[in-house]
């Protein structure tokens, strides 16, 4: 099933990744050749079995609903490509 | 070999026979010989020396991993040592916190030795999806140690370190344990805490341990499973007999939690209903590996085992599950890959052009595909007729398989279809290639259930056969009292030979003094 040109559009907008037009020509091949391999599932026998979202059924654990201070700002920010007293950088997001 | 067990250090370092900064230079002695031509490290710590040296004499009895050496899939997180996932995107992320797995470990006395080559975010069967180049299979350098926790398989198996952590998604720690013949064992999901994993399918991915024996891997589990409030899924209720069990062994001090482990293990083949699943034999199965196995079945009847052949023709459709599944979780969890908040920045005048740079220059085309099949299979127009379906199938895969733990307490099978293949033979030339490989682990991560791989043998090209035990869930001490039976019965010509390469270095190391 080829991908139309919108799909293709939508596709990488929502995933935020940019591939040259020789990529694009793989990367086409080989999202196809996947989807031909996931289309025998649509031979089971799946009415009335629901999703299966998480393999174990148990409840999970959740923590108490409190705020917790993070130990250590600093060590938090360091690995941030570009930050300014205490906050990431990011370009301006706002009409002037 | 079992001399270079963690258990063997561990009764070492109690008597004080050993010292932690010994264990410590012996590997990293290791690890400086021979490891520039395998390449199982990211990032080797010198300072595991000292670290080890500091360590306080009078804790030698108490504390379960004293002064044992560690080394961790490098998608563990480590607070203040650089943590990449294989990735550029991550080249210089130094992490502000421990992964809960690696805490419980440090905690109990270990001492981390470096963090080990991965396919990039565990993305891949053979480490060659890495940013920074393969590990090589210490059997044969012309071969790939697997993956995706390939580092840390061949780091075992080298004779790097005595205890490896990994995560396994698909079959990302029985995989790679095969390839090099050492144990790889994969729990319930839930049972460990995936607190600072960086995540590829939460929904599949399991810590899991690579060890030189079955004992070893016991022991790590039993040490590092359990509840964590810090991960949602590490579940707090257990089946009761179980929680009891696994408490018993954490609670007991050393040396007597190691001897009622080993009482827990030694349980023998006999009444033990087996499955041989046919399917697990199949197309793609090459004769080498089939060969092994059934000797493997064969000699576990001889011993007292029940075992019968039944076929889930279903099973073939795992991995096509696994595709959609797995690459719908990892699209979404990658979304935090922004370029704002760490790792790489490719600067631009806006905050999508920034991320979609970052992200175009930073994820290698693996990674780049998963994400964008991923997107595709919940994209509304296909999500119920692929995504839905898929968890649809899945827990119909998941009923065939509890169907048959109704009737066997063990399935058995191949951990691989082939021996380790030469390098360049997988990595991201073919979408479905890795998928192939994976085939025989990707049911018990779709299910959740506890699987080991164990060494059965050799191929007719002297590479290691890995046997998979599969059991239902929390039956995790079951499958590794299989194995552990397994390796006290398998013939002389079915145990790995690592002693020569380990005892070869250590005499060395002996030479020099």
């Amino acid at each position: 099933m080829p991908l139309s040109p919108e799909t293709w559009e939508k596709l990488q907008y929502l995933a935020r990744l940019e591939l040259t037009p020789e990529e694009k020509v793989r990367m086409e091949r080989e999202l196809e050749e996947l989807l031909a391999y996931v289309s025998p599932l649509r031979q089971l026998p799946l009415d009335g079995v629901s999703p299966m979202i998480l393999p174990v059924e148990v409840e999970p654990v959740l923590r108490a609903d409190v705020p917790e201070a993070f130990p250590s700002r600093e060590e938090l920010l360091r690995s941030a490509p570009e930050v300014q007293n205490g906050f990431f950088v990011v370009p301006n997001v706002l009409e002037e | 070999m079992d001399g270079f067990s963690v258990l063997a250090w561990r009764s070492r370092l109690a008597s004080g026979e050993a010292t932690p900064e010994d264990v410590a230079r012996h590997y990293l002695e290791a690890i400086a010989a021979r490891d520039p031509e395998i390449h199982a490290f990211l990032l080797v710590r010198e300072e595991a020396r000292e670290e080890a040296r500091n360590l306080r004499v009078e804790d030698r009895q108490t504390l379960p991993f004293f002064g044992i050496p560690v080394a961790l899939k490098d998608n563990f997180l480590t607070r203040g040592v650089r943590t990449t996932a294989g990735s550029r995107i991550l080249e210089t992320y130094v992490p502000p916190v421990d992964a809960t797995a690696w805490k419980h470990l440090a905690l109990g006395g270990a001492v981390l030795l470096g963090k080990t080559n991965l396919d990039e975010f565990a993305m891949g069967v053979s480490t060659e999806t890495s940013a920074f180049g393969p590990t090589r299979n210490p059997w044969d350098l012309t071969r790939t140690a697997g993956g995706s926790s390939g580092g840390s398989a061949a780091a075992v198996a080298a004779g790097f370190t005595p205890l490896a952590l990994g995560s396994d998604t698909g079959g990302s720690v029985r995989q790679p344990a095969a390839y090099t013949g050492i144990v790889g064992f994969k729990p319930t999901y839930g049972l460990i805490s995936r607190f600072g994993l960086i995540h590829m399918a939460a929904s599949l991915d399991t810590v899991g341990v690579l060890a030189n024996t079955v004992a070893d891997a016991a022991y790590t589990f039993v040490h590092i499973s359990g509840s964590d409030h810090k991960d949602p899924t590490s579940f707090g209720k257990l089946p009761p007999a179980f929680a009891n069990q696994l408490a018993e062994i954490q609670r007991l001090a050393y040396p007597a939690r190691v001897e009622r482990l080993h009482a827990l293990l030694s349980r023998g083949f006999s009444g033990v209903k087996v499955a041989l699943v046919r399917e697990f034999l199949g197309d793609g199965v090459s004769p080498d590996v089939r060969i092994a196995i059934e000797a493997a079945a064969r000699r576990m009847e001889e011993l007292g085992a029940h075992v019968e052949v039944v076929s889930i023709p279903e099973l073939k459709l795992a991995s096509a599950v696994y595709a959609v599944v797995m690459t719908a979780e990892a699209a979404s969890y990658l979304g935090r890959f922004d370029g704002v908040r760490f790792g790489l920045r490719v600067p631009a005048g806006d905050v999508d052009t920034l991320s979609t740079w970052t992200r175009s220059q930073g994820f290698g085309w693996e990674v780049k595909r998963r994400i964008l099949f991923g997107t595709y299979v919940t994209l509304s127009e296909s999500f119920v007729d692929l995504y839905e379906r898929a968890l649809r199938a899945r827990r119909f895969l998941a009923i065939r398989l509890e169907a048959l733990f109704a009737d066997y307490d063990l399935l058995l099978g191949p951990t691989t279809p082939t021996t380790a293949p030469a390098l360049g033979a997988a990595g991201d030339l073919d979408p479905v290639v890795e998928l192939t490989q994976d085939l025989l682990t990707i049911p018990a991560n779709l299910a959740g259930l506890p699987a080991v791989s164990v060494p059965a043998g050799r191929g007719s090209d002297g590479m290691p056969v890995g046997l998979q035990i599969v059991g239902p869930r929390y039956s995790d001490l079951d499958v590794l009292a299989f194995a552990f039976s397994w390796e006290e019965a398998r013939p002389l010509e079915a145990r790995p030979p690592f002693g020569g390469k380990i005892m070869e270095l250590s005499s060395r190391e002996g030479g020099n003094e």
